[in-house]
């Protein structure tokens, strides 16, 4: 470290030099040099933590000391406190959270890593947000729905949550954003899809209302299974009403409605399309949508929520005794991937090694924790007791776990 | 005494049932036990470098100071440190007590310990040339090893890997004899490079001695030798008492050792019975079991390392009874006997005569 300490101070030196001498440069050259006093002042910072208390900030040191202190802390989420819990539908529950100014906001379409200590762990979901960024600049306060499962490690707990009680989140991430104001586009979602184009809605609406703006062309498809899982379908009748320029396709899969004719009913132009929904449907969709020769960067997709991995991981179970199954293994290291064929009946670590990928490790049977991984998405089963992980990001054994569905770890 | 191979299968299944039993009790008592001790080891830590500057009011203070700062320490490599980095609270996904992120108070650097200790000491309990861990390559303590010259006063050795045993412990992990001595073998396959181990090395144990003798000594002032005293006293504390519980458990007069001949091809009952036969426990209080980060329950660590520590007591009961009905030797006895057979066993061996141990004497009246 002491070394370190040196290579950047002469390193910050001869920086300070060359800005004295090259006075007038150019605005991107002036950026860069901010930037990176900004990040040399932040490594510096690391390392000063990191040698006073083995933690990387000062918050993460004082952590523990201001948990016992204050209950619910944490150095790197934010705090969201419940205010209410709606059942939308019978499976589906919105959250209101009261959620604090230096959260920084969303755009409509992204989601959050939605985090809950459940018996003393810390369990994470995605959720997208479902309420209009109306709501949060004005009152603070942003909504969540998600479709609530009984066998869902996170979801099934919500159900029991308190007005009051806390919850913790992320910023607000994701490249699925919907387009800024006057474009016009289509909005094709199933199920809990509906999610971020109800974000996208109300927002419009608010803006309509509050700020006088014209209501742009807006076509949402939007597929449920009968009308009493059709989360807001009331509110998207009504939008229809006072805004000429909103048409609502409704599409019930119990009521025969083909979806391929009612894609074609949308007929095609060169607008943008926002695809959100199970996997099945998303597949369906983007053929059809192709085939109509639209292309692929006017389609725009969001590929995550527990259902999406969850209905994939379930049609994966029943395959289970197949000796024969293999799922893709993706290891990210640095933002290199490397796919690797892996056996459902070997472990992870050995399919990993074969396929040229060499993760730390050591005892290779589950003693010595030097293979943990983190698993970004999809399901592993442990090779000892048979239990099955979460469908969630969360750390594993590589030696000790089989793949029950195509996964991706970072190592 | 060996087991059948039946009853090494009965052995595993009543470990196994053991192990699944209180896996299914982990959860939020666990974590607000580990955040409590946490709580109580950052109390410490700062309150006793605060102290050691207030001695100018009285040395008293500055005494206290010490004493706090090696509770601190003990805390964090025993019951926080080791235990974190077994991996016993991986479950509750929390960076600070993960063990791929856990950094402790100590100069070995925690990759390397997690390389070493968890895999080749875990692994290979006590089995001669495969686990370094028995002797550390310092001391001759059974009679698989070539009786040497330097033998003679391995008691003193002892003593001064005591007091420098977290400088002993990061050349050991990191295989400094061969890292630094050893002849370059380029067909040796590693996942890290003898670079890369230096460097770790080198950054850890310069970090600490640049807090702890140089960066708060600086900032206290004028107080500056009463820090820098304090905290050399404070970390010969923390290394006196981790080695002597480290030693307690594999070095006690009993603990028996293995060939590799014997071990290859294990099954997980014989693993279990080799973990059971290498290890011993000391009995203690509450406290005691804290201070020692549970390793006075060394036996049921090596059973079941990455199970939270605070259940190994509780487990300890049905492990002896688990003993009795196969009729393995378990290991227990109080902190002060124990030792003192660590002791006669560090002297006894220091002599070239083969003296049979008390469990080969045994073998041989049956």
């Amino acid at each position: 470290m002491l070394y370190d300490l040196l290579v950047f101070s002469v390193f910050t030196v001869c920086l300070f030099r060359c800005t004295s001498v090259r006075s007038n440069c150019d605005a991107g050259y002036i950026k860069f040099m901010l930037f990176f006093k900004k990040s040399f002042w932040r490594t510096l910072y690391r390392a000063f933590c990191n040698m006073l208390g083995n933690q990387p900030s000062l918050g993460k040191y004082l952590e523990p000391i201001l948990q016992t202190l204050y209950g619910s802390y944490h150095s790197e989420l934010f705090r969201g406190n419940v205010v209410a819990l709606n059942n939308v539908t019978c499976d589906m529950l919105t959250i209101t959270l009261n959620v604090p100014r230096n959260w920084g906001g969303f755009e409509a379409g992204q989601h959050v890593m939605l985090t809950h200590m459940l018996d003393g762990k810390y369990v994470s979901r995605p959720f997208s947000i479902s309420s209009s960024e109306f709501l949060w600049s004005s009152q603070r306060q942003i909504q969540i729905s998600c479709k609530v499962k009984s066998n869902g490690e996170l979801t099934s707990s919500l159900n029991s949550l308190n007005a009051g009680e806390t919850l913790f989140l992320s910023a607000a991430q994701g490249q699925f954003v919907l387009p800024k104001r006057s474009a016009d586009v289509i909005l094709l979602c199933a199920g809990s899809g509906i999610t971020p184009m109800r974000a996208y809605l109300q927002s419009l609406a608010d803006l309509s209302q509050h700020a006088q703006l014209p209501f742009p062309n807006v076509t949402l498809l939007y597929r449920y299974r009968g009308a009493e899982h059709a989360a807001f379908l009331t509110e998207f009748r009504d939008l229809q009403e006072t805004h000429n320029s909103f048409r609502l396709i409704e599409s019930d899969s119990l009521q025969s409605q083909k979806l391929s004719t009612q894609l074609t009913e949308i007929g095609i132009n060169h607008n943008d399309y926002y695809v959100c929904g199970p996997l099945q449907f998303m597949q369906s969709v983007i053929t059809s949508l192709k085939s109509q020769g639209i292309a692929a960067a006017q389609i725009h997709q969001e590929h995550f929520g527990p259902s999406l991995i969850h209905q994939f991981a379930d049609s994966t179970l029943t395959n289970d005794t197949d000796p024969a199954a293999y799922f893709q293994a993706g290891f990210y290291k640095a933002g290199r991937q490397h796919e690797v064929a892996a056996s459902a009946n070997a472990s992870l670590l050995d399919s990993a090694l074969q396929g040229g990928v060499e993760p730390t490790f050591g005892c290779r049977m589950g003693v010595c924790f030097q293979c943990v991984c983190n698993k970004l998405s999809g399901q592993v089963k442990d090779l000892r007791t048979g239990e099955l992980s979460g469908l969630g990001q969360e750390q594993i054994q590589l030696c000790v776990s089989a793949p029950v569905s195509d996964v991706t770890f970072e190592y | 005494m060996k087991l059948e191979q039946s009853q090494y299968q009965a052995l595993a299944a009543d470990l196994d049932a053991v192990k699944q039993g209180v896996k299914n009790q982990i959860g939020a008592k666990d974590a607000s036990y580990i955040r409590k001790v946490l709580f109580w080891q950052r109390i410490s830590e700062i309150s006793g470098r605060i102290l050691l500057v207030l001695g100018f009011i009285t040395p008293w203070l500055w005494a206290v100071g010490v004493l706090l700062l090696a509770l601190a320490k003990i805390l964090d490599n025993m019951e926080i440190g080791h235990n974190v980095l077994h991996g016993q609270y991986d479950w509750m996904n929390d960076p600070v007590l993960h063990s791929q992120r856990y950094e402790w108070d100590i100069a070995c650097d925690a990759k390397s310990w997690q390389r070493t200790h968890n895999y080749e000491h875990h692994t290979y309990t006590n089995i001669i040339g495969k686990d370094r861990d028995f002797g550390y390559g310092l001391l001759r303590l059974s009679n698989d090893f070539r009786w040497r010259i330097r033998n003679l006063w391995q008691t003193v050795t002892y003593v001064v890997l005591s007091t420098l045993f977290q400088w002993g412990i990061s050349y050991h992990e990191l295989a400094g004899q061969r890292v630094f001595f050893g002849r370059k073998n380029k067909q040796r396959h590693t996942q890290i490079s003898d670079a890369q181990l230096k460097k770790a090395f080198f950054s850890k144990g310069a970090r600490q001695l640049f807090k702890d003798y140089l960066f708060f000594p600086l900032i206290s002032g004028p107080m500056f030798i009463w820090v820098f005293t304090g905290n050399l006293l404070a970390n010969l504390i923390r290394n006196l008492w981790t080695s002597t519980v480290i030693f307690c458990g594999h070095f006690t007069e009993d603990a028996q050792t293995f060939s590799q001949a014997e071990c290859e091809n294990e099954s997980q009952g014989q693993w279990y019975y080799r973990q059971m036969l290498g290890s011993s426990n000391f009995t203690g209080s509450k406290a005691m079991h804290i201070l020692t980060g549970h390793l006075s329950c060394q036996i049921e660590h090596h059973l079941f390392p990455d199970i939270p520590a605070r259940h190994y007591p509780a487990i300890g009961k049905r492990v002896q009874k688990i003993a009795e009905k196969y009729a393995i030797p378990y290991n227990s006895g109080s902190f002060a006997s124990q030792y003192w057979t660590v002791l006669k066993r560090i002297v006894k061996y220091s002599f070239p005569i083969k003296t049979p141990s008390n469990f080969e004497l045994s073998q041989k009246s049956q």
